[in-house]
């Protein structure tokens, strides 16, 4: 199995986002926002220029720049030069460019890596909205037999309720304890709660799942800078370490797969992360983490994550979620999805993996404000493409947490 | 066209063909089965028609008949001779009906589809010297073509009738005449003479016989029969089915023979667009050659005049449709014509896996020189499934779901094993539960630079 997790220690030094939703600015201008947002949450000016390689995650922002965005949004902030391609796994493109950046330096290869992501979707019309995220399931088959993501993710919602006995109230849980949560979050593009009845009587998109099931593709962008130990000791006093990196892939149809109610490329890159943190020196278990951001892209696939991740037994991720073990604060479990999630915070597709590491990384410093959760030692982030057809994850530690 | 050692039609002063000699015709019907559209719609006062679900046309209901009467008749497309069709098939839709049933290499008649069509091909194929295997004769209609009767709903439908050397069923005579003038009585006159013309009809104890007429009104028919209606005819059902244009002829005949006593002749009279074409029919009728309750009596999905309108609606000529869906090219899509059209996945010889959709390699022992080609029943089950609210479906479906409004689709596991995505279609889809029987059926996906996608929906297993 190579030599994964037998590399050099890394910390993230910065991470910062844009505010996500509907934003009229260009791709440069929304890019700019993230990269000035990490800029400042390094606390010291790390210089852009040490920067060597970068990685930029974008599903592809409606075509408008769909070749070479990598250079242009990097020259735009003033890194010219540095080697950089835009990263492409649909929504799980930026926790793909996260892993690249991570295994750049792990690995030896550079001491400072870029990653991030950006979209811009809210400036499409409705049926260019469905192409671009249309283009992300099997067109061959999926596609051709009507369904679109929302479809795809109703049928995994169908096929959990008839095995598991789960409820719309339990889907609906997800959406509340969500919009709860971001609307805490300055940066969210949904700052309201909603009530457990409102998200019941929402439209139905995709029997089951009603309008409040379904996160709001959206406009973002997400900077992240990765350190060796040695740089990140120097540009930073608050580093948080990457314990491990796992990433897997699956069959893109969900038809393919043995089961609908599960997500085989979260468990691999889960236990794959592990191994990496354990050859690190350290084991880390489901009960250990206490913060995370999971792929909420519908409220099932929320379920579906805190099952897979083993943060509850297979079939009880409903209920598990309806009980408050997931809340913010105060739960039984992790806190999951302390930014909104996609759900509320939004989904800009290629933006949204990077931006997860940061949300995770503002927990583990202490500075999410309102939002903070309470002794916030160890966090993860999920990020899936698709249905479940590419997925990463990734754990972090506070300093001096291990 | 005329039998064997009968004159030729003549275009004399009357307009009438010389009588037939009453040897039979070389080949004989030997069976028929009738398909009608999936949706019974709501028309003026008590009656319905059965019109063409927006994902069908005549490329599907071609291809639903000639499967169905094979499997009535317990053969395989093997058992096709040449495959005869009345209606517009360019020669798209025919590589379309050719793949669909499995033989590339079926060679496809076609006939324009006008008032009289239908029996000069019937006429046509029972005259032919013995040769070659059984002619499946299919005239169809989708109803979009101009009826008619211009402002109303036309119906969908299709009727097969195979023609074969041990055909019971044999043309005893024939007689064609064409419309010479227009004044009062015409057809009723012309019609008089088409019978006369049947040779022995005259002769014959009119009780004994037993009469079609193919027209879409009956009180029309009554008026062209010109006397007291005898209680042995048969006409076009129009109130059952609605207005199936040059299908009519085709239902027509079919209710007669279902309904005859075995040996006694049944005469069919066909009001043309230039006249008037008459045939008689005699022989033993087998007991199981016609399905004709069956095709009334198939569940159909019921729509009101809005449901109607809608359908409508639905522009499957593509002119409205944008080239903006994850964009496939024909190219691409026609490579598993085979897995589209009719279900041929794979089977590894390796593992005993079934596989589908194709691939390079099995999904169970990774084997790639292990894979045959194998044709799945298109029998399975609802694994799960989901309703498309309006708006939600890929734009290759924009225009379909403007018509149709939300529609089912599903997780379709086969009995052989592997689940395939697919679309439900046909009556109450939204009835369908999880573990409910389901069956693979042609139909029209979307319309994409003006050329019709086909490929395999659910529908409800009878």
């Amino acid at each position: 199995m190579g030599t994964q997790g037998a590399g050099r220690r890394v910390a993230v030094v910065g991470a910062g986002q844009s505010v996500f939703g509907d934003r009229p600015v260009g791709l440069k201008g929304l890019f700019h926002e993230a990269f000035d947002a990490m800029l400042e949450s390094c606390g010291k000016d790390f210089g852009r220029e040490t920067v060597e390689e970068a990685y930029i995650g974008s599903l592809g922002f409606g075509g408008a720049q769909l070749g070479n965005p990598a250079a242009l949004l990097l020259e735009h902030v003033g890194l010219t030069g540095v080697p950089a391609r835009r990263v492409e796994n649909a929504c799980a493109s930026s926790g793909f460019a996260f892993r690249d950046a991570y295994r750049a330096v792990a690995s030896g290869a550079v001491d400072v890596a870029l990653a991030g992501g950006i979209e811009k979707m809210n400036d499409l019309t409705g049926g260019h909205k469905r192409y671009w995220l249309g283009v992300s399931g099997d067109t061959e088959w999926e596609r051709l037999a009507g369904l679109t993501f929302p479809g795809v993710y109703a049928l995994m919602a169908d096929r959990h309720m008839h095995e598991y006995g789960t409820t719309r109230e339990h889907l609906a849980a997800v959406a509340v304890k969500n919009h709860a949560n971001g609307a805490r979050n300055m940066k969210a593009q949904f700052r309201k709660e909603v009530t457990l009845e409102k998200a019941l009587s929402s439209p139905m998109v995709c029997d089951p799942l009603g309008l409040f099931d379904c996160c709001s593709t959206t406009d973002g962008a997400s900077a992240v800078v990765l350190a060796s130990e040695d740089v990140a000791r120097e540009v930073t006093d608050d580093p948080v370490w990457v314990l491990g990196s796992g990433a897997a892939t699956d069959h893109l149809a969900i038809h393919d797969r043995p089961s609908l109610t599960e997500l085989p490329a979260t468990r691999a890159a889960f236990a794959q992360a592990q191994r990496e943190a354990k050859a690190h020196g350290h084991a880390v278990g489901p009960a250990d983490v206490d913060v995370a951001e999971v792929h909420d892209c519908f409220t099932i696939a929320e379920i579906l994550a805190v099952e897979d991740l083993g943060f509850c037994p297979k079939g009880e991720g409903g209920a598990y979620t309806a009980s408050g073990a997931t809340a913010r604060n105060g739960g039984d479990g992790p806190a999951v999805n302390p930014s909104g999630g996609l759900k509320a915070k939004g989904h800009p597709l290629g933006a949204t993996g990077t931006g997860q590491v940061v949300e995770v990384v503002t927990q583990l410093r202490g500075q999410a404000d309102d939002r903070q959760v309470p002794d916030a030692r160890l966090g993860l982030a999920h990020n899936v493409g698709g249905s479940g057809a590419t997925c990463t994850v990734h754990l972090f530690a506070k300093e001096g947490a291990l | 066209m005329s039998a064997e050692g009968a004159a030729p039609a003549q275009d004399d002063g009357d307009r009438r063909t010389a009588p037939s000699p009453p040897s039979p015709s070389p080949r004989g019907i030997k069976g028929a089965t009738v398909v009608l559209g999936d949706v019974r719609a709501a028309r003026t006062g008590d009656r319905a028609v059965r019109v063409a679900d927006a994902d069908e046309d005549v490329v599907t209901l071609i291809v639903k008949t000639v499967r169905r009467h094979l499997a009535r008749t317990g053969r395989d497309a093997t058992a096709i001779g040449d495959l005869r069709v009345v209606a517009d098939l360019d020669r798209d839709a025919q590589a379309v009906v050719a793949e669909a049933l499995g033989r590339e290499d079926l060679p496809i008649g076609l006939y324009a589809p006008r008032p009289e069509s239908t029996a000069d091909a019937l006429l046509s194929a029972c005259a032919a010297a013995p040769e070659g295997g059984p002619v499946f004769l299919v005239a169809v209609t989708d109803g979009r073509i101009a009826g008619t009767r211009p402002g109303t709903p036309d119906a969908a439908g299709a009727v097969l009738f195979e023609v074969a050397d041990d055909g019971p069923l044999r043309l005893v005579s024939e007689a064609h005449v064409r419309e010479a003038r227009e004044e009062a009585g015409q057809t009723a006159h012309l019609l008089q003479l088409a019978l006369t013309g049947l040779g022995d009809a005259g002769t014959r104890q009119e009780a004994d016989v037993r009469t079609a007429y193919a027209h879409v009104d009956p009180r029309e028919a009554r008026a062209l029969y010109g006397r007291e209606v005898p209680s042995n005819l048969v006409s076009y059902p129009v109130e059952k089915v609605g207005d199936l244009g040059h299908v009519s002829c085709a239902l027509a005949l079919v209710e007669a023979l279902a309904g005859a006593s075995s040996g006694r002749p049944v005469d069919w009279v066909v009001p043309a667009g230039r006249g008037v074409v008459a045939a008689a029919f005699t022989g033993e009728v087998p007991g199981d050659a016609f399905a004709l309750e069956e095709a009334y009596e198939a569940p159909a999905r019921t729509v009101d005049r809005d449901g109607l309108a809608r359908l409508a609606s639905f522009d499957p000529s593509g002119q409205g449709a944008v080239a903006q869906g994850a964009f496939i090219s024909l190219q691409q899509y026609l490579a598993y014509a085979p897995a589209r059209y009719r279900l041929v996945g794979q089977h590894c010889t390796a593992c005993d896996r079934t596989i589908f959709p194709p691939r390079a390699s099995c999904p169970g022992c990774a084997g790639v020189r292990t894979l045959d080609a194998y044709a799945f029943s298109g029998k399975g089950r609802v694994f799960a499934k989901t309703r498309i609210g309006t708006g939600g479906a890929p734009t290759e479906f924009a225009d379909y779901q403007a018509g149709v409004g939300s529609y089912d689709a599903a997780i379709v596991a086969l009995d052989e094993g592997p689940r395939v995505a697919a679309m439900l279609t046909g009556p109450d889809t939204e009835g369908l539960a999880i573990d409910d029987g389901v069956a693979a059926e042609l139909r029209l996906l979307f319309v994409q630079d003006g050329v019709r996608r086909y490929g395999f929906k659910f529908r409800r297993d009878a």
